[in-house]
C-alpha cells in the first residue's frame, strides 16, 4: 500500500510535510479531540453517518454459530471541530430500533461516496460501548493502531483489530464480504440472525458496482475499503516493521520508528511479483508468502527490463544490496549501520508495543531471550544492553536477526490463521489439512497453468501411520507377504511407521532390504543366521586380534570413531550418562555371546577411556563404536568419516542395540549414502551440483540470488545432505524422515527435494534479507530444530512431482519440435503458440546465453538442457 | 557507538576433537558443555570486541576437523585475517598434524604475504590430569618459534583458562593483518581505517 496521496476533507485542516518517502501530518493542537471512549454520551446528540459496511462480524468464539453480524461505520459529530468516530453496531441493536434505522445504514452503504451532500445527511444515534453486545464507538483520535489481515486462502475472511491509545483492544472485526451488500449483488434481507456459513463459490467476491461510485470498487476486500475511507479522516501509516500494522495519526516518534526505510513498502511485492508471476517458476508455497495471492487476476507479464531486482530502489537496504564492488557499496554499508543504530534506538517503544500486544503472544516464546526481555520492559537499559551483548548493531548479524524475525512472524501469523481456519466448521475447513496443503501450494498452479500441467498434490497422510494391525495384515501366517513390496513402501512413504511400540524395529529391516520381502519367516531366519555369522567374521578381523587392533592406522581410526561416538546423541537414554550397563534388549538369536562381546568392547579405546579429555563413554557408545569399526573392515575403501556416527546412532537406538541388525541396517543405509563420504568428496560435490541444477530449473531467481551471494557452492546445504538432515530435526522426526527417504518411493535421492523444499520455504526471507554467503550459511545453520517436518515433506513431494512433470513436458516439446523440424526441413517453425510457451520456459535457462547464440539454424526453439544429473533424480 | 566498526575473520583449525568448537563457545558464549557434536560443514560465531579503543566484530569460523572435509576450506578460508591452530596437549598426534594444517591453510587461503600471515597456536585441554599430557610446553614453543614466532597459549575450554587472553592476542594480530592489507590495497572496500597496532605481543603469554 502506498503512502497517502488523496486529498483531505476541507474541514480537517492539516499541514502536510512530505518528502519522497512519506507524508507526515501535523494537526494543530486544538483540533485534536482526545476525548476518551467513556465521554461519548447518548444524550440526544446526533451523529452523521458517513460510511457503513454491512456483514462485519464479531466472532466471540471459534464457532460460527456465535458470530455476531453488524455494521462497521464511520460517523461524524458535527461541531466547530468535528469529531470522527469509528464504530461497530450489531444488527440486533438496529433491530431494536426498527426498519427505518436499518434503512439508514443500507442507504449509506449503497451511496458510498456521497458523503458531502449536506442535504442527504443521515443522522443516527451512536451506541456507547456495551461489552455484552460488543458494540463500540470510539473517536478516531483515540485509536492507536489497526492490525489488518487481508483474506487469504487459509483465512477466508479478512479482519481488522483496533488498538486504542489507552492500551485496550476492541473486538476484532471480520469482513464477511460474500454476504455484504457493497460486495455482492444479493439483496441484504434485513435481520439475519446469525452468521450463516459461507456458501460463496468464488472468492474473493467480485465488485459488482460498475458505476464505481463508492471507493469499494477499487478495494479487494471490505477491510481495505474501510481503510481507504478512514484515510480521509486520519493519517494511516503502514508500519515498515510489521506490515499488517497500521498506525492511526502516529506521533512523530512512531512515524520515525515505523517508516524507517529499511525496505520500501513495496520491495517485497516487487520481488514477489518478479518471482511468482513474472517467471511463473518459483514454487513459493503460498503460506510462506507474506501476502495472499493477488486476486484481481494475474498481473501483466514481466515488464522488468533490468535483471537486478534491487535496482532503482531507495531504501537503505536496497541501496546496500548493490554488489559491494559498486562505488556506492561502502557508503551504503555505513548508512546501513547507522540505520540499524537508529532502529535499535527508535523502535524500542515500537517493539514493546508490538510485543506486548495479544497478537504477538504466540511469537514471544520464539524470540531470542534478549528480545523477549523487551516485553513489558520499561527502560532504555534492556534494549541497549541487548544491542551491546547481542551484537545486533553489527550489520551482518542484524540482517540475520531481521530475517529470522520476519520468518517467525510470518510463520506464527500463518499458523494462527490456520488454527482458526481449522476450528471454524465451514465446509472448507472440514476438508482438513490435505486441502489446505493443496491450497498452500498456490504458485504451482501458476507454474503448471503456464505450462498447461496439472497441479501436483501431496499424497502424504502422516496422521495415520502404519500401525501394528496394518503391518500384520500385510503378511500370511508363514510370513509371506500379501502385498507387493512397492505397495508396502508406498504406504510407508505416505504414512510413516507408528512411533509407539517397536514396530519400527521390525519394519526398518524390510524397508532397507536387510530382510527379504518375498520370503517366508523360515527363509528369512535362515538367511539372517548367515548374515549374523558374516558380521561376526568381519568383526573378528579386529576384535580380539591385538596385532590388528593396535596397528597404528587402526588406532587412529578407533580414536576418530571414539571421539565422535562420545559426542553423538548423548541426550538419548541409551547414550546418556550414567547408563547402567544393562544388557540390550536383543530379541533375536545371539544373546548367548552377548557377554563376550560386551567384554571385548569395554576396551574399545583404552587410551581415551578415563583421561577426561573427552566426554565419558558407556557400553552402548562402545558398542556403537565397534559397529562402526567393523564397517571399516567391511567397506575398506571408505574409512571412518565424520557423520557416520550420526547415521548409525538412530539405527542403534531403534534396533535396541541389537548389534548385528544395527550393522546390517547401517550397511544398507551406507549403500545409499556412501558417495557422500568419499575421500575426494566427489560425491558431495556431485550432490550439491545436482541441487544447484535443481534450483536453477525450479527457482531461477533464487539461483541468481545465490550466484550474487557467492553461494552457488551451496555449502550451507552441506550438513543437510551429508547426513540426511540428521542435525536439523529432533531425534523422533529424524526417524520419521529417514524411513520416508529409505523407501526410495519417488527418487533414490529424495533428500535433495527435501533440501529444495526447505530452501523454498525460506526463499523470500533469503532473497529479501541475506546478501552474503556467510549470512545465508548462518541462517541455514540456525534453521536447525525449527523446520516443520510434515509440511516440508509434503512440499518435497509436490516439488518432486512438479519437477518430473516439467521434465516430461520439456521432453515432449522437444520431441514435437523435432517432428516439426523434420516436417519443415531446417526452417524455424512459425507456430506462435509453441514459441510462446517456449519463451516462458526459457526463464529456466541461464540468462547469460542469448537466445540465438547457439545457432538458430540447428535448433528451431531452445529448450533448457536437462543435465543427466537431474534426470537421475527421477530414478527410484 | 556504531562508528569505527570493522569485521575481522578468524579461522580455527585443528584435528577433530581437540576442542575447536568448545574454545569458540567458551570465548563467545562463556560456557562449556560436553554436549557439542562433531562439527559438520562449517559455522561461525561473531563477537563484538574492543581492541585499542576500536570496536571490532570478530567472526570466528569453525570447520570440521577431518582432513577429508578440508577441500571445503577454500570457501571459508578466503579473506581470513588470522588463523588459529588448535591441538590437544594430551594427544601428540593432534600436535604433529599442526604442520599440515598450517600448510593447508596457506595453500587454500593464499594470503598475500604467507611468511608474515598471523597464526596463533593453542594447546587445549590443560585441565586434564598432568600425567596424561603428551606434548610438553617446551616442545610446542619450539615449534612455534621455528615457524616465525607464532604466539602460543595453553588453554582449557572446560575451565576457561587463558581463553580470553588467547583471543585478545588473536584479535590484535588479526587487526594488524587487516591494516597491512589496507596498505597493500587502496581500494579496500571497508571505509573504516584502523591505525596500525603499535605494540603487537608475540611469545608465550602463559
Ligand atoms: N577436559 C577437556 N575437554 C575438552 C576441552 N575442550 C573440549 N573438550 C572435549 O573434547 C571433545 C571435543 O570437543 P569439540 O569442541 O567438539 O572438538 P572440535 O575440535 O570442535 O571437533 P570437530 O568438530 O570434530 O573438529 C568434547 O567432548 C569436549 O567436551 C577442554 O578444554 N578440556
Ligand atoms: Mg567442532
Amino acid at each position: 500500500m502506498g503512502t497517502q496521496t488523496e486529498s483531505r476533507p476541507r474541514k480537517w485542516s492539516l499541514s502536510t510535510v512530505s518528502d519522497e518517502s512519506m507524508v507526515e501530518i501535523k494537526n494543530t493542537e486544538e483540533e485534536r479531540t482526545p476525548s476518551p471512549v467513556e465521554d461519548i454520551t447518548e444524550g440526544g446528540e446526533k451523529y452523521r453517518l458517513l460510511y457503513s459496511k454491512s456483514k462485519v462480524y464479531v466472532q466471540p468464539t471459534a464457532y460460527a454459530k456465535d458470530n455476531i453480524p453488524g455494521f462497521a461505520v464511520l460517523v461524524k459529530r458535527e461541531a466547530v471541530n468535528p469529531t470522527f468516530y469509528l464504530a461497530w453496531i450489531p444488527e440486533s441493536l438496529l433491530d431494536e430500533k426498527g426498519q427505518s434505522e436499518w434503512d439508514k445504514f443500507i442507504k449509506i452503504e449503497e451511496n458510498a461516496g456521497d458523503y458531502d451532500d449536506e442535504e442527504d445527511a443521515v443522522l443516527i444515534d451512536l451506541p456507547t460501548r456495551r461489552p455484552e453486545t460488543y458494540a463500540f464507538s470510539v473517536p478516531v483520535t483515540s485509536v492507536y493502531s489497526l492490525i489488518v489481515y487481508p483474506p487469504t486462502i487459509a483465512q477466508w475472511h479478512g479482519s481488522i483489530a483496533v488498538n486504542l491509545i489507552s492500551g485496550s483492544t476492541l473486538p476484532t472485526l471480520y469482513f464477511h464480504d460474500e454476504e455484504s451488500r457493497s460486495f455482492s449483488s444479493a439483496s441484504v434481507s434485513p435481520p439475519i440472525s446469525s452468521g450463516s456459513s459461507s456458501t460463496a463459490t468464488a472468492y474473493p467476491p467480485r465488485v459488482l458496482d460498475p458505476n464505481g461510485k463508492g471507493s469499494s470498487s477499487t478495494s479487494s476486500w471490505g477491510g481495505e475499503d474501510l481503510l481507504t475511507r478512514l484515510r480521509q479522516y486520519a493519517h494511516l501509516l503502514r508500519s515498515n516493521l510489521q506490515t499488517n500494522l497500521y498506525l492511526v495519526d502516529p506521533s512523530k516518534a512512531d512515524i520515525e520508528a515505523h517508516s524507517m526505510q529499511l525496505f520500501d513498502d513495496d520491495a517485497l511485492d516487487d520481488i514477489l511479483a518478479r518471482s511468482s508471476y513474472a517467471n511463473s517458476y518459483s514454487p513459493v508455497p503460498a503460506h510462506r508468502r507474506p501476502r495472499p495471492l493477488s486476486v484481481g487476476g494475474l498481473p501483466q507479464g514481466s515488464s522488468s527490463g533490468s535483471n537486478n531486482p534491487y535496482s532503482a530502489r531507495s531504501s537503505v537496504l536496497h541501496r546496500s544490496l548493490h554488489p559491494p564492488t559498486s562505488p556506492a557499496g561502502s557508503q551504503a554499508r555505513t548508512a546501513l549501520l547507522q540505520s540499524f543504530a537508529n532502529i535499535t534506538r527508535a523502535t524500542r517503544h515500537a517493539a514493546q508495543q508490538i510485543l506486548s500486544h495479544p497478537l504477538a503472544q504466540p511469537i514471544v516464546p520464539h524470540l531470542p531471550d534478549p528480545v523477549r526481555s523487551l516485553v513489558n520492559a520499561n527502560g532504555e537499559t534492556e534494549w541497549s544492553s541487548w544491542v551491546q551483548k547481542g551484537g545486533v548493531g553489527e550489520f551482518e548479524s542484524a540482517r540475520i536477526y531481521l530475517a529470522r524475525w520476519a520468518r517467525i512472524v510470518a510463520e506464527e501469523g500463518e499458523r494462527a490463521r490456520q488454527r482458526e481456519a481449522r476450528v471454524i466448521p465451514t465446509g472448507q475447513a472440514a476438508a482438513g489439512a490435505g486441502e489446505e496443503e493443496a491450497g498452500s501450494l498456490g504458485v504451482f498452479e501458476l507454474l503448471h497453468t503456464s505450462a498447461n500441467l496439472p497441479k501436483p498434490i501431496s499424497t502424504r497422510d502422516p496422521r495415520h501411520p502404519v500401525d501394528e494391525a496394518t503391518w500384520l495384515g500385510w503378511f500370511h501366517k508363514d510370513g509371506r507377504p500379501r502385498v507387493r513390496k512397492e505397495e508396502m513402501k508406498k504406504e510407508v512413504f505416505r504414512r510413516g511407521v507408528i512411533a509407539t511400540g517397536d514396530l519400527r524395529k521390525r519394519v526398518w529391516p524390510f524397508i532397507l532390504g536387510v530382510l527379504e520381502w518375498e520370503a517366508t519367516d523360515a527363509q528369512r531366519a535362515a538367511r539372517w543366521e548367515e548374515k549374523r555369522k558374516h558380521y561376526h567374521s568381519i568383526k573378528d578381523e579386529w576384535c580380539g586380534v591385538p596385532e590388528v587392533f593396535n596397528r597404528s592406522d587402526v588406532i587412529d581410526e578407533r580414536h576418530r570413531i571414539d571421539v565422535d561416538c562420545r559426542r553423538t546423541d548423548r541426550n538419548q537414554p541409551m547414550f546418556s550418562i550414567p547408563t547402567p550397563a544393562t544388557s540390550p534388549s536383543s530379541s533375536t538369536a545371539g544373546v548367548s555371546d552377548e557377554k563376550e562381546s560386551m567384554k571385548r568392547f569395554s576396551a574399545f579405546s583404552p587410551d581415551l577411556n578415563n583421561d577426561g579429555s573427552q566426554a565419558p563413554s558407556n557400553d552402548h557408545i562402545e558398542r556403537l563404536a565397534g559397529i562402526l569399526l567393523t564397517y571399516n573392515f567391511y567397506e575398506k575403501q571408505l574409512g571412518y568419516v565424520q557423520g557416520m556416527s550420526d547415521l548409525c546412532s538412530p539405527i542403534y537406538i531403534v534396533m535396541g542395540g541389537d548389534e548385528e541388525m544395527v550393522f546390517w541396517c547401517f550397511v544398507e543405509v551406507m549403500n545409499r549414502m556412501k558417495q557422500n563420504f568419499l575421500r575426494d568428496q566427489s560425491g558431495m560435490k556431485k550432490q550439491l551440483l545436482t541441487l544447484q541444477q535443481l534450483i536453477s530449473i525450479m527457482d531461477p531467481e533464487l539461483y541468481r540470488h545465490f550466484e550474487k551471494c557467492d553461494g552457488l557452492n551451496l555449502f550451507f546445504c552441506f550438513r543437510w545432505v551429508l547426513i540426511a538432515f540428521k542435525r536439523e530435526f529432533a531425534f523422533d522426526d529424524v526417524l520419521r524422515l529417514w524411513e520416508v527417504l529409505w523407501t526410495d518411493y519417488y527418487s533414490t535421492n529424495f533428500v535433495l527435494f527435501v533440501a529444495l523444499a526447505v530452501l523454498e520455504s525460506h526463499r523470500d526471507v533469503i532473497l529479501r534479507y541475506l546478501i552474503h554467503f556467510d549470512e545465508v550459511l548462518k541462517y541455514c545453520n540456525e534453521l536447525s530444530m525449527t523446520i516443520e517436518l510434515d509440511t516440508t515433506l509434503a512440499q518435497s513431494e509436490v516439488l518432486f512431482l512438479s519437477f518430473s512433470q516439467l521434465i516430461a513436458d520439456l521432453d515432449r516439446r522437444r520431441a514435437e519440435d523435432d517432428g516439426l523440424k523434420e516436417a519443415m526441413g531446417t526452417a524455424r517453425p512459425s507456430s506462435p503458440g509453441l514459441r510462446k510457451r517456449t519463451g516462458a520456459l526459457n526463464a529456466a535457462e541461464d540468462d547469460g546465453h542469448e537466445q540465438d547464440a547457439q545457432g538458430s539454424s540447428s535448433q528451431p526453439t531452445k529448450h533448457p538442457v536437462i543435465d543427466e544429473n537431474l534426470r537421475e533424480l527421477l530414478r527410484n | 557507538m556504531l562508528q569505527k566498526r570493522s569485521l575481522m575473520k578468524v579461522i580455527i583449525l585443528g584435528d577433530s576433537g581437540v576442542g575447536k568448537t568448545s574454545l569458540m563457545n567458551q570465548y563467545v558464549n562463556k560456557r562449556f558443555t560436553n554436549q557439542y557434536k562433531a562439527t559438520i560443514g562449517a559455522d561461525f560465531l561473531t563477537k563484538e570486541i574492543t581492541v585499542d579503543d576500536k570496536q571490532v566484530t570478530m567472526q570466528l569460523w569453525d570447520t570440521a576437523g577431518q582432513e577429508r572435509f578440508q577441500s571445503l576450506g577454500v570457501a571459508f578460508y578466503r579473506g581470513a585475517d588470522c588463523c588459529v591452530l588448535v591441538y590437544d596437549v594430551n594427544s601428540s598426534k593432534s600436535f604433529e598434524t599442526l604442520d599440515s594444517w598450517r600448510d593447508e591453510f596457506l595453500i587454500q587461503a593464499s594470503p598475500r604475504d604467507p611468511e608474515n600471515f598471523p597464526f596463533v597456536v593453542l594447546g587445549n585441554k590443560i585441565d586434564v590430569e598432568e600425567n596424561k599430557r603428551q606434548v610438553t610446553q617446551k616442545r610446542a614453543m619450539t615449534w612455534c618459534q621455528s615457524k616465525g614466532n607464532i604466539p602460543y597459549f595453553e588453554t582449557s575450554a572446560k575451565e576457561a583458562i587463558n581463553v580470553e587472553q588467547a583471543f585478545q592476542t588473536i584479535a590484535k594480530n588479526a587487526l594488524q593483518q587487516q591494516d597491512t592489507d589496507d596498505i597493500y590495497e587502496n581500494d579496500y572496500p571497508d571505509p573504516i581505517t584502523i591505525k596500525p597496532d603499535s605494540n603487537p605481543s608475540y611469545g608465550c603469554n602463559c
